[in-house]
């Protein structure tokens, strides 16, 4: 399979990879469903799991509308210490391209900062996505799956925004 | 067919389960009313050791998730199991438990 991109191409992915982490990073918890297709996955897993391809995930969403939900609980049910996200995500590396759809993997590391806390590393790896090209979406690309698997088995206190 | 000796029957306590590390695998062992039952160690669910569960008749409850199987069959018997757990022939042989193992 190729694994091409065109620079302009592989550029919209990159821009795609930041906005995403923009746009978690400013909070904005309902415009996270725009990165998805309708129908997609969203999971994050730690690596113990994943390496022994067992099923147990942290977070593990179906559909956009499950994602929605998510967002609903964020701003509505669930009841938890506010936090800052930042994220810094590596590049986007290519390992299979075809006309409707790319697969890739990038590093990421999420800081957290609580009021008048200091910053602390709180969660860091590495997505696996599977991305579909969307010429009418906003960002040029939607997410079908995204995997995020954490490297450490453990997270503090508790997981509340996505990564 | 290989028979591979775990344990001796003296180290297992009565009604409860131990975990037995191998090169060929990590086994959870079992003693209900006198009859001895292996299985996988590993919960097909997440990272987690049955021997460290709890043992309630021939049912073994995975200490992370409260998942359930039947350690006769290895059958997953609630959420959030799906996968059902690999079980082994035993046999007694000089005191110690052996399993066999499945050429792969």
């Amino acid at each position: 399979m190729n694994t091409r991109l065109s620079a302009d191409d592989y550029i919209s992915l990159l821009l795609f990879y930041q906005r995403y982490a923009e746009t978690l990073d400013a909070g904005q918890w309902e415009r996270w469903p725009d990165y998805f297709a309708d129908e997609c996955s969203y999971r994050v897993q730690a690596r113990e799991n994943f390496d022994r391809g067992l099923p147990l995930a942290t977070l593990s969403f179906e559909s956009k509308g499950m994602l929605k939900d998510r967002v609903y609980c964020i701003r509505e049910t669930l009841y938890y210490e506010p936090y800052w996200q930042r994220h810094v995500v590596g590049a986007p590396v290519v390992t299979a391209a075809d006309q409707h759809t790319v697969s890739a993997h990038a590093s990421y590391a999420v800081f957290r900062t609580k009021p008048d806390d200091v910053t602390q590393v709180y969660n860091v790896g590495r997505y696996q996505d599977l991305l579909l090209r969307a010429p009418a979406a906003e960002h040029g690309w939607l997410l079908q799956s995204r995997l995020c698997v954490f490297d450490s088995d453990l997270i503090p206190n508790s997981m509340i925004y996505p990564l | 067919m290989t028979w591979l000796p775990l344990i001796e029957t003296d180290f297992l306590p009565d009604n409860d389960v131990v975990g037995v590390d191998r090169a060929e695998g990590s086994f959870a062992i079992y003693k209900v009313d006198g009859t001895v039952y292996v299985t996988d160690n590993l919960c097909t669910h997440g990272n987690a050791r049955l021997c460290d569960g709890f043992l309630e008749g021939v049912e073994i409850e995975c200490p992370l998730h409260q998942g359930r199987f039947d350690i006769r069959s290895g059958a997953a018997l609630c959420a959030p199991l799906v996968q059902p757990l690999a079980h082994y022939p035993v046999k007694i042989e000089n005191n110690f438990v052996c399993i066999e193992l499945q050429a792969h």
